[in-house]
């Protein structure tokens, strides 16, 4: 006949009691030889069953076939077929043929002609990805929707896909004034936040290449901080942000975020992007000044630490 | 996990919500030894175990954005191994009732066979043996049961994570527990048993 207790030597046998049970149940089994037996019993279970453990030899192998499904899975329908382009170069030719064709059709609907650009150049369709209005009439978004943003990590050139018909790539490397400027039109994307991940992604990969960032991306970030709503994003545009940290402008919009956002790890991570900067502590110290009494402790403390010991406490 | 660690996760699933796969690997990476072993431990087959690992991670990268940070995120992933587990077994239990060629033993007989063929089961930590007698074990439990019992006793969650990750009430995963670790005292017992009568 087992003991009423029996269900509390099972708590106390996986370590579930607090102190003043424990002591409790340490006394009873002192004088009851049916718990003891419990408790016995429960201990030979133990050294029978142990936990099955996989090893590395076996993990290792059955991560890779995951990861490997999970790249798959996340590549799945977004074909990248670039054409039209030559080595390294923008070319829109087909997305200037139809655009022309379109235009065609455009001045051929009028009686007169009326504020055609005196010069159709690429560059009103580069920035075509909101409606390019002329005159009275729309025309509707060309280059809407990116597909795919892809970054070569060797030389820094960024590939743009288009969810057009006739799938437009573009091409270009840091420097490359249109491919700026697609991506600071991908990163103000107000519909779809994956495109603006991608662009923010592209942007990090592109400036950790050339360890430098244009200004107008780093202006599209700033934008970007304080529109955002989803944390993930803001998090990668820091990211990107660290190779601007040495700039007036991107040391700006850093410090904004860390006195500003209401998220305590985006704050934090605009925190210790802000201290990786060359500047002395010396001049950084009224903001250092204001974070000391920020609501999350990490930033108060590492403040503090940094007024009173400056950087190398850090290290 | 330390303050610094739950910052970081928490920085990895915000990211994996936006569509970072990068980050998801590195979540996949910090809790998949975990997840593989305790669907290691629910079914006792590593190739069943593999199967409900994979599941389980491609499930959590589909549904990663109706996560709302009302769990850890640890808790919330082995919720979906667990689910998978539960739902492996009983597709393994279906198939084999179907299958009219089935030859596989009664549980009885295989924990019977797998303890006389233990001649330590002690020190064998990981032998075909010591599984064998787990799982032989392990099929005395009902679904509830076991899931209580593996978290417990094989993953050492405490009884309020596991009433967290299971959605039953910390009274109700005692008496599980409780029940659990009686009918595996008991197949454990009945072979000691038969063992003491052999060496007399």
């Amino acid at each position: 006949m087992s003991c009423s207790r029996s269900k509390e030597i099972m708590l106390y046998f996986y370590d579930e009691l607090d102190d003043e049970a424990r002591l409790s149940i340490e006394a009873h089994l002192q004088a009851c030889p049916s718990c003891r037996k419990e408790l016995e019993g429960l201990e030979e279970m133990r050294s029978r069953l142990p936990a099955p453990l996989v090893s590395d030899e076996i993990l290792q192998p059955t991560r890779r076939a995951l990861l490997y499904k999970l790249r798959r899975s996340q590549t799945k329908g977004s074909t990248q077929i670039p054409i039209w382009q030559h080595a390294g170069k923008l070319v829109f030719q087909a997305g200037l043929a139809a655009a022309l064709i379109f235009f065609g059709f455009w001045l051929g609907g009028k009686n007169s002609l009326q504020t055609v650009p005196p010069q159709f150049s690429m560059h009103d369709l580069i920035t075509a990805s909101k409606a390019v209005v002329l005159q009275n009439d729309a025309i509707s978004p060309y280059l809407m929707g990116i597909n795919r943003i892809t970054v070569n990590a060797n030389d820094g050139t960024v590939e743009i896909e288009y969810n057009t018909v006739n799938e437009v790539t573009i091409r270009g490397g840091a420097d490359d004034r249109d491919v700026t400027i697609m991506l600071q039109n991908a990163l103000q994307s107000e519909e779809d936040p994956v495109l603006r991940l991608r662009a923010v992604k592209a942007v990090e990969a592109m400036a950790a290449t050339a360890d430098d960032l244009d200004t107008v991306l780093v202006d599209a970030l700033g934008h970007l901080l304080q529109n955002e709503k989803n944390i993930g994003i803001k998090l990668s545009a820091l990211d990107a942000l660290q190779f601007a940290v040495n700039t007036p402008q991107g040391k700006k919009i850093i410090i904004q975020t860390m006195l500003s956002d209401k998220n305590d790890v985006v704050r934090m991570k605009a925190f210790k992007t802000l201290i990786k900067s060359d500047e002395p502590i010396s001049k950084m110290s009224d903001v250092l000044t204001t974070t000391r009494s920020d609501s999350n402790v990490y930033i108060r403390t590492k403040s503090l630490q940094l007024l009173e010991k400056g950087k190398d406490s850090l290290l | 996990m330390s303050k610094n660690n739950k910052h970081i996760e928490f920085e990895l699933v915000a990211r994996a919500q936006a569509g970072d796969g990068s980050a998801f690997e590195e979540l996949v990476k910090i809790h998949d030894r975990q997840v593989l072993n305790l669907a290691y431990s629910m079914l006792g087959n590593l190739a069943d175990a593999q199967d409900v690992y994979q599941e389980t991670f491609l499930r959590a990268w589909k549904s990663i954005a109706s996560f709302r940070f009302q769990s850890s995120f640890k808790t919330w992933l082995l919720r979906i191994a667990v689910n998978q587990s539960l739902t492996a077994r009983k597709r393994k239990k279906l198939r084999s009732f179907l299958s009219l060629n089935d030859t596989s033993p009664a549980a009885a007989d295989v924990i019977e066979k797998a303890l006389k063929d233990s001649s330590s089961a002690t020190d064998a930590l990981f032998s075909t043996e010591t599984l064998q007698q787990i799982n032989a074990a392990m099929e005395r439990l009902s679904a509830k049961e076991r899931a209580v019992f593996t978290l417990k006793h094989f993953q050492e969650f405490k009884i309020r994570d596991i009433s967290e990750m299971l959605g039953y009430a910390e009274g109700t995963v005692k008496n599980l527990l409780f029940r659990a670790g009686r009918k595996m005292q008991k197949a454990l017992k009945s072979y000691y048993k038969d063992d003491v009568h052999v060496l007399q």
